[in-house]
């Protein structure tokens, strides 16, 4: 109970969004950690190789993009990996920085998170092959999930604009 | 100390750090498991190179008697499926493995005089010639051993190759005139042949006839 008012307390709908990022990327980048001991898992469908697919449909599209390419040049899994956890590490570092940080900082930032994932959903609905290799099973919930993200990143500008209407209003 | 919080991004620390043990480790393991006592050595048609496979030189091209060749090139060319000599150009497959073993494969050319190797196509997998002469190879593909209809990793590797079909399956057989290495013909195939059809279908036939 107590933890779960700080969590209400302390935890933004933003901070909410840059957790489930991370929290996909650790599940995703399992898949990968546990190849090297269990070669098996590269030959049948299941949780593990699922995760991975909804961990990288996750990810935005250009991330997604620039990670196929450095595995094509490096071709190393191991590269991916920490590709993955590292972009998730420094995005959770910033995004905490920036959105506990002053007022102004943290608006500009749910506003710039909120277009980015935006243009990310836009580009999702487009027929690209890009959008296509993960399959649906990934990629649909993969899409439902980020715009769920935006929703609870809009959810916090439009709290924070009703709540400086207050503020001033009194 | 007692103030310390468990946060997600204390997490994802512990999580590389334990990636990397276990990356190190088990990579470690792959090379010492590949270490495997080895000499293999197959002739190149009735010239004096052949292709080997040795654990203590390296893999690559050979020039010389079988006990006494030297490497002139390094690489791991292929000789199972199909190694082609024409005039003075070596056709095979070379192979390259990712760090966790998975099998990339390029079709190129080799000067059989200057030993200069050049790379003709990626993610293609020559498979011999056809009843005609010409060098049947399929394009944009990736090999069966890599599993690609359930392997993540292939998915991934897809998205940057977009020719390359994500769900394994589809490819182009292509046709090649062994004189200049130029495509003279090619068939989009939507489906995965095995080794006895690829050879009935294409193989076997001349390029008139698969032209029909």
């Amino acid at each position: 109970m107590r933890y779960g008012k700080y969590l209400t307390k302390r935890l933004s709908c933003a901070d909410i969004y840059v957790r489930i990022f991370q929290v996909l990327s650790m599940l995703a980048s399992l898949y990968l950690i546990i190849a090297p001991g269990e070669m098996s898992i590269l030959t049948k469908r299941g949780l593990f190789p699922y995760l991975f697919d909804l961990g990288m449909e996750n990810l935005p599209k250009w991330l997604e993009y620039g990670v196929a390419q450095v595995y094509v040049l490096s071709k190393s899994e191991v590269a991916v990996c920490f590709i993955l956890l590292g972009f998730a590490l420094a995005f959770g570092l910033a995004a905490g920085a920036l959105l506990h940080g002053k007022r102004c900082a943290a608006k500009t930032t749910r506003i710039v998170l909120a277009a980015l994932i935006a243009a990310d959903l836009a580009v999702r609905l487009l027929p690209l092959d890009i959008n296509k290799a993960f399959g649906p099973a990934a990629s649909i919930p993969a899409f439902v999930i980020r715009a769920v993200c935006l929703a609870l990143i809009l959810a916090d500008l439009i709290y924070e604009a009703i709540r400086k209407k207050q503020n001033a209003a009194e | 100390m007692n103030n310390a919080k468990f946060t997600l991004n204390s997490a994802l620390i512990i999580l590389i750090i334990a990636a990397a043990l276990i990356f190190f480790v088990m990579i470690t393991l792959f090379d010492l498991a590949n270490f495997l006592p080895m000499n293999l050595y197959y002739r190149v048609g009735d010239t004096d190179l052949g292709v080997r496979y040795s654990s203590l030189e390296g893999n690559g091209l050979f020039k010389g008697p079988e006990k006494t060749c030297k490497k002139v090139l390094e690489g791991n060319f292929g000789y199972e499926w199909g190694l082609v000599l024409d005039g003075n150009s070596i056709y095979t497959n070379e192979y390259e493995t990712t760090s966790f073993q998975m099998v990339l494969c390029s079709v190129v050319r080799i000067d059989a005089e200057t030993y200069e190797k050049e790379v003709l196509f990626r993610d293609t997998i020559l498979r011999g010639r056809c009843a005609s002469g010409e060098i049947v190879c399929v394009k944009d593909a990736v090999m069966d051993a890599n599993f690609p209809k359930t392997n993540s990793l292939f998915k991934l590797y897809s998205i940057a190759k977009p020719r390359i079909d994500p769900a394994g399956g589809a490819a182009t057989v292509i046709f090649l005139d062994p004189a200049t290495g130029e495509i003279v013909w090619e068939v989009k195939e939507t489906s995965a042949l095995n080794d006895k059809q690829f050879k009935a279908f294409y193989l076997d036939k001349t390029l008139e006839e698969v032209k029909k």
